[in-house]
């Protein structure tokens, strides 16, 4: 009897205990979920939704007005990825072994040796370890066209004899405007730590590859040179010139700087 | 103790329904959001496209750019951040002559010593901010991370939208009127017309 009492208490003593513990839990897991359930459905107005960032309004300060004559003709749109990674060397390969997998990449390197006179490329890998990403997608587009104001007084030959034509000369054609604004360029992902001068050393090598494939475009001079040969021939024969001739000066885009390749 | 097991029965199956609860709102938000979300047209830009633009006046502004954020309060920690940053913008105001027809817009008296240009009106034909001439010239943070490359990309496109809608104010376009007929003057007078005059249409509104 008094065994079947001490076994029944110990019995209740422990149903207690954790009864206890359980309505411990529930009571904190009911906080929990209140406040996730008050946050992300915005019943009780504990968030406060993060305000867009604003700018104030400031006024402009116009530096320099210029007056120009510029004939823009065709217009290049280009979108590019950019992907730039901070990375850290070593040399030591327990190194690479230690970081995670994923962190690593294998970068190419060269250098020059000079052995007997005669300078050789020696290519090797090395790892680095990825310390953060960021990721841009830029648009740009290039304005092509003349700038009127390089036409010179022997550019125009009026014709001698009836009949004859007159002839035109235009300066080359070249990139007048490359624009990349902030409108044109997107974050797509960014860890931390990125600051405004990487957004620059970014944003250089695109602009150069986007000039680079500008330049190669033939169909882009094609398209350019057609419309200016068009405005041009339209205004004079509108002025009563029938016979018009137009030609360049160059048969390439000036203004589309190309790097040079390091060796 | 029957009483217990019970209560404790009920507080259970509350937890359990508060978390179920919380689990599903952001689930929830984002399942309305795919279903009531329009798809975005998609937007065809042709690589190369075909001009007839004449820029007529290019103005050199500089435009001073300043944000400030401030977050929630912590205790008594509350997280603010403060910016200004300089930007330079290249502005190109001129006419746009794909709507313009030398056969309609142009008017030549009997004599041919008189011509009559009737232009389209000057527009903003080009606006370029580039980053290489974006400069912060202050930046503060407290109790906070600072701005990220999102938030500078965000703070400088809002001043490129400011820059666009402050162009009917600037000037440019009167100035692009008046430097048309500086143009095409001495073109005409080339030509061998005595006088030429220079029009514009009225601005059409979009």
């Amino acid at each position: 009897m008094a065994m079947d009492i001490t076994t029944k208490n110990m019995r209740a003593l422990l149903i207690n205990v954790l009864l206890g513990i359980a309505i411990v839990a529930a009571v904190f897991a009911a906080i929990g979920g209140g406040w996730s359930l008050a946050k992300y459905t915005g019943i009780l107005p504990l968030k406060k939704a993060k305000k867009a960032l604003v700018i104030d309004k400031t006024p402009i300060t116009v530096e320099h007005i210029k007056a120009i004559g510029e004939l823009v003709t065709a217009t290049w749109y280009d979108e590019q990825v950019i992907l730039v990674q901070k990375l850290r060397y070593s040399p030591d390969s327990t190194f690479v072994k230690r970081v995670k997998e994923g962190e690593v990449v294998k970068v190419i390197k060269q250098t020059t040796k000079k052995k007997n006179n005669t300078t050789e490329i020696i290519t090797y890998e090395e790892a680095a370890k990825v310390l953060g990403e960021l990721v841009i997608i830029q648009d740009a587009h290039g304005r092509i066209g003349i700038n009127m104001a390089k036409m010179k007084p022997e550019n125009l030959v009026f014709p001698k004899k009836d009949g004859m034509p007159v002839q035109i000369k235009l300066p080359a054609l070249e990139c007048l405007d490359f624009i990349m604004n902030p409108t044109d360029t997107e974050v797509f992902s960014e860890s931390e730590g990125w600051n405004l001068d990487d957004l620059k050393k970014a944003m250089a090598p695109a602009e150069l590859e986007m000039k680079t494939k500008m330049k190669k475009d033939k169909s882009l001079f094609d398209t350019a040179s057609k419309s200016a040969q068009e405005v041009v021939t339209q205004l004079f024969r509108a002025a009563g010139y029938e016979n018009v001739q137009v030609v360049f000066e160059s048969d390439e885009i000036k203004n589309l700087e190309i790097p040079s390749v390091e060796q | 103790m029957r009483k217990t097991i019970q209560l404790s029965k009920w507080l259970l199956a509350a937890v359990l329904l508060m978390l179920t609860a919380s689990g599903c709102g952001p689930r929830s938000q984002k399942m309305a959001a795919l279903l009531s979300r329009k798809e975005k047209a998609i937007q065809v830009i042709d690589k190369i496209k075909s001009e007839k633009q004449l820029g007529l006046v290019e103005y050199e502004i500089e435009k001073i750019v300043k944000a400030k954020e401030e977050g929630r309060k912590v205790f008594i920690l509350k997280s603010k951040k403060e910016i200004l940053c300089s930007c330079k913008a290249y502005l190109k105001a001129g006419i746009d002559l794909s709507g313009f027809n030398p056969m309609t817009d142009m008017a030549i008296d009997p004599d041919e010593t008189m011509i009559t240009l009737t232009l389209p009106a000057p527009t903003l034909l080009s606006l370029n901010i580039p980053i290489d001439e974006v400069e912060i010239l202050y930046e503060k943070t407290k109790y906070s991370n600072g701005f990220t490359l999102t938030d500078l990309n965000e703070i400088l496109r809002q001043g490129e939208a400011q820059i666009n809608a402050s162009v009917p104010d600037l000037g440019i376009l009167e100035d692009a009127k008046q430097n048309a007929r500086l143009f095409f003057e001495p073109l005409f007078k080339r030509l061998g017309f005595t006088s030429v005059q220079v029009e514009f249409k009225e601005n059409q509104k979009v």
